[in-house]
């Protein structure tokens, strides 16, 4: 859910009945000076910009509200204690740009009390524990201190930004600007950066802000119409229309898991999980299909192809079904004769382990069958060779709308009647058994 | 231009491998023998020959005359002995049983183009020779039974396996006994066999004489070393004349891996099955080199016998399992 854009907060709302605790967990710290947000109608007044503004949920602003900063005056530490008239213009400088970002400053009153308290001198301000031990007493979250130093018409600038609860340094600068006309332009730009860095890192988790989201509405989308949505094997949601289908979930947290059941007559029912959120896709479920033709090539027989037919007795999971494969032997010797093969086949299999709507599905059969053999142009008889198809393992793999089909068998001629194979397992070479090629054509 | 010759290369080498291995064989062979397509005709025997009671049966081909006839010698131990005379295409002629094919019968086209059968002399028609001349002939396992040498006829034909003494009987052209005649088959061998005797058609050629060890050739019975021995006609004839033993010490030519009742001889060379390629081949006595194959697959699990035109263009099996003869268009 990284990275969502806000416009997708169309589906979600802070209820209003969501208690304080939850308010402050969408939206933590708020900014403690502004008396309108202990007001509802305040709170709302400050969403709205951000649902509005469509900003993305990642923007700066939205990660920086409610942060509070501690800026302590920049020590002059100009050789012979000269320059003082430039410190206070150099730390509103600093504050500036805090401010122009959303952050909330610390009124100075709100520490000089505490450090003279402590007995802090102004210069050990500067140190980064006694800054911290201030910012902390005035229950600030981050605390910039610095320092500057002047001599001729050069300036050295020192800006550090810590987190207070942490105890850390975020970020700083030292620089050596000429102290001209210009310096003050150069001094915001490096300040702003330093706080665009401080936004960078302290900015809360995504996720952090949105698990919390509520759903309201879910629109599941499925290129199936008619199907019929039921949501946790209670409630229908009702029929895909158009594509879509709008549910009303009454409010549930965003990234719920909810249990999909998906059916329509015809078809198989499937279940699938899925993440509350605005927009859901849905998976088609497959049809129950009661007839389908295969069209198939077995090693062995390869000068030829083959069709089945196929009967599901219980649709997709057990099938009866019935093939007719001819093919010939070209003749490797001029004057050598066509052979021509028919091999009728009757097949009872299951599928195994794997559902309709799997793509790849596993399954086994048996069965019996015959090849009858003519031999055109020729006094020979027509063969007949009675076999039996011990066990069939087959394997299926749905995509683009075909289903394909590898499969292994193992036939046993029992050389019954005026037979050529006599008595032994069928194989298309040594050590090798049959294996077909094909694709299942349903009937729909 | 460098690529595309790689290219080519390179798909060349790959087909050479997959044909190597066998698996384009695979892929493209069929399920049924290759052999079904050079077949063309076939009769089906079971109903008249029994099934198998450790008797022999023979498949031989004799032509003479403007008549060619394909002939089933059965000589099952517990049953009547048969002939079963065929025509080329393997229309039914005659039959000839008990008395008129006694055990061990064999045959054979004679000096004067008549053909010596079951004891029988009869004409090329298979009326029987109004003389009612008779004698009996030793089946040889495979190829023939007797051979016209100049004037003379050949035959009683057999080996003893365990003194490897060739015998034989000559007659003259109207079948008066001339003399029975011996030769050494070999002094260094032993357990030879005489696998099969083939004509070359010519009363001044050869005959070859296919011979193996017994057990001289993996454990499959079946499954022997074949050494071809070609022999002047004229040795039969006069006593003492036979080449002697042949130098076992430096081999005749020999191949290994070959069924040894699959011999056959046609055009020239010896027809046999290659029991490891599972392929017909087609040796240079000479040299004992293959001249050419037809892999026949998965077919070879029953137990045939062949019998093959002398001028080529068709040749026969008999399958002593199934008691079916069949007729298969020559694919050399």
């Amino acid at each position: 859910m990284y990275g969502l854009p806000m416009l997708q907060l169309r589906g979600m709302e802070l209820l209003g009945r969501n208690t304080l605790a939850e308010r402050r967990l969408i939206f933590p710290r708020l900014p403690r000076r502004t008396g309108v947000m202990r007001d509802g109608w305040g709170l709302l007044l400050l969403i709205l910009p951000l649902i509005l503004a469509v900003p993305p949920a990642w923007s700066d602003e939205s990660q920086i509200t409610g942060k509070s900063v501690c800026v302590f005056p920049l020590v002059n530490m100009s050789p012979g204690g000269g320059q003082t008239e430039h410190q206070a213009s150099l730390s509103e400088a600093v504050e500036q740009e805090f401010g122009a970002v959303g952050f909330t400053l610390i009124p100075q009153a709100q520490w000089t009390g505490e450090a003279g308290r402590l007995k802090i001198p102004p210069l050990r301000v500067l140190e980064a524990q006694q800054a911290l031990t201030l910012s902390r007493s005035a229950s600030a979250d981050m605390a910039v201190i610095g320092s500057y130093s002047m001599e001729n018409d050069r300036i050295l600038v020192s800006v550090q930004c810590y987190d207070v609860s942490a105890g850390t340094l975020i970020t700083g600068f030292l620089h050596t600007m000429r102290f001209n006309l210009g310096f003050y332009n150069l001094l915001h730009r490096e300040i702003a950066d330093l706080v665009q860095k401080v936004i960078f890192v302290t900015a809360p988790k995504l996720i952090g802000i949105q698990a919390e989201v509520r759903v309201n509405e879910i629109t599941f989308t499925c290129p199936q119409d008619g199907m019929e949505v039921v949501v946790e094997g209670q409630k229908s949601a009702g029929r895909i229309q158009g594509g879509s289908l709008v549910f009303d979930t009454g409010g549930v947290r965003a990234g719920t898991v909810l249990h999909i059941e998906k059916q329509q007559e015809g078809y198989h029912t499937v279940w699938q999980a899925i993440h509350a959120a605005p927009e859901v896709a849905l998976l088609p479920i497959p049809k129950k299909d009661t007839w389908a033709t295969e069209i198939d090539w077995t090693t062995g027989q390869l000068e030829g192809a083959g069709a089945t037919m196929r009967w599901y007795p219980i649709p997709n999971w057990v099938m009866v079904g019935f093939s007719e494969y001819l093919f010939t032997q070209v003749p490797a010797v001029s004057g050598g004769s066509w052979p021509a093969h028919a091999d009728s086949e009757l097949l009872a299999g299951l599928y195994l382990f794997m559902p309709p709507e799997s793509a790849l599905r596993f399954g086994v059969s048996a069965g019996f069958g015959t090849y009858l053999t003519w031999v055109p142009a020729t006094s020979l008889p027509i063969y007949t060779d009675v076999y039996i198809n011990v066990l069939n393992i087959w394997a299926e793999y749905h995509i683009w709308d075909l289903t394909f089909l590898l499969r292994i068998q193992s036939k046993v001629a029992l050389g019954l009647g005026r037979n050529v194979l006599g008595t032994n397992f069928i194989s298309g070479g040594p050590l090798f058994v049959p294996i077909t090629l094909g694709v299942v054509l349903p009937w729909r | 231009m460098a690529i595309r010759l790689f290219r080519v290369v390179v798909v060349s080498l790959a087909v050479l491998l997959l044909g190597s291995c066998n698996v384009l064989q695979y892929i493209f062979g069929s399920v049924f023998p290759s052999t079904m397509t050079l077949a063309k005709a076939q009769v089906d025997l079971s109903k008249l020959i029994p099934a198998s009671n450790n008797g022999s049966t023979y498949l031989r081909l004799v032509e003479t005359g403007g008549y060619g006839y394909v002939v089933v010698v059965s000589s099952p131990q517990q049953s009547t002995p048969s002939m079963f005379f065929y025509d080329l295409d393997l229309n039914p002629i005659k039959s000839f049983t008990g008395a008129n094919a006694p055990a061990s019968s064999g045959i054979m086209v004679d000096v004067n183009g008549q053909i010596m059968a079951g004891g029988t002399l009869r004409n090329p028609d298979l009326s029987i020779v109004p003389a009612g001349t008779t004698q009996p002939l030793n089946a040889v396992g495979s190829g023939v039974d007797g051979f016209v040498a100049g004037s003379i006829n050949v035959a009683n034909i057999s080996n003893s396996s365990s003194s490897e003494i060739l015998t034989w009987t000559t007659y003259t052209s109207g079948w008066a006994n001339v003399s029975s005649l011996s030769g050494t088959l070999s002094t260094g061998a032993s357990n030879l066999r005489i696998n099969a005797l083939f004509d070359d058609g010519n009363p001044a050629g050869n005959v070859i004489m296919v011979i193996s060890q017994e057990s001289s050739n993996g454990n499959n019975g079946n499954t022997v070393t074949g050494y071809f021995l070609k022999i002047p006609k004229s040795a039969f004839i006069s006593a003492g004349a036979f080449p002697g033993p042949p130098p076992f010490d430096a081999p005749p030519p020999h191949r290994d891996n070959l069924d040894g009742n699959s011999f056959g001889y046609a055009n020239g060379s010896i027809f046999a099955y290659d029991t490891k390629t599972s392929s017909y081949v087609r040796i240079n006595p000479a040299d004992a080199s293959i001249q050419s194959s037809f892999s026949s697959a998965s077919n070879n699990n029953q137990q045939p016998v062949f019998a093959y035109r002398l001028s080529g263009g068709s040749f026969y099996s008999f399958d002593t399992n199934t008691r079916i003869l069949t007729k298969y268009t020559a694919w050399w």
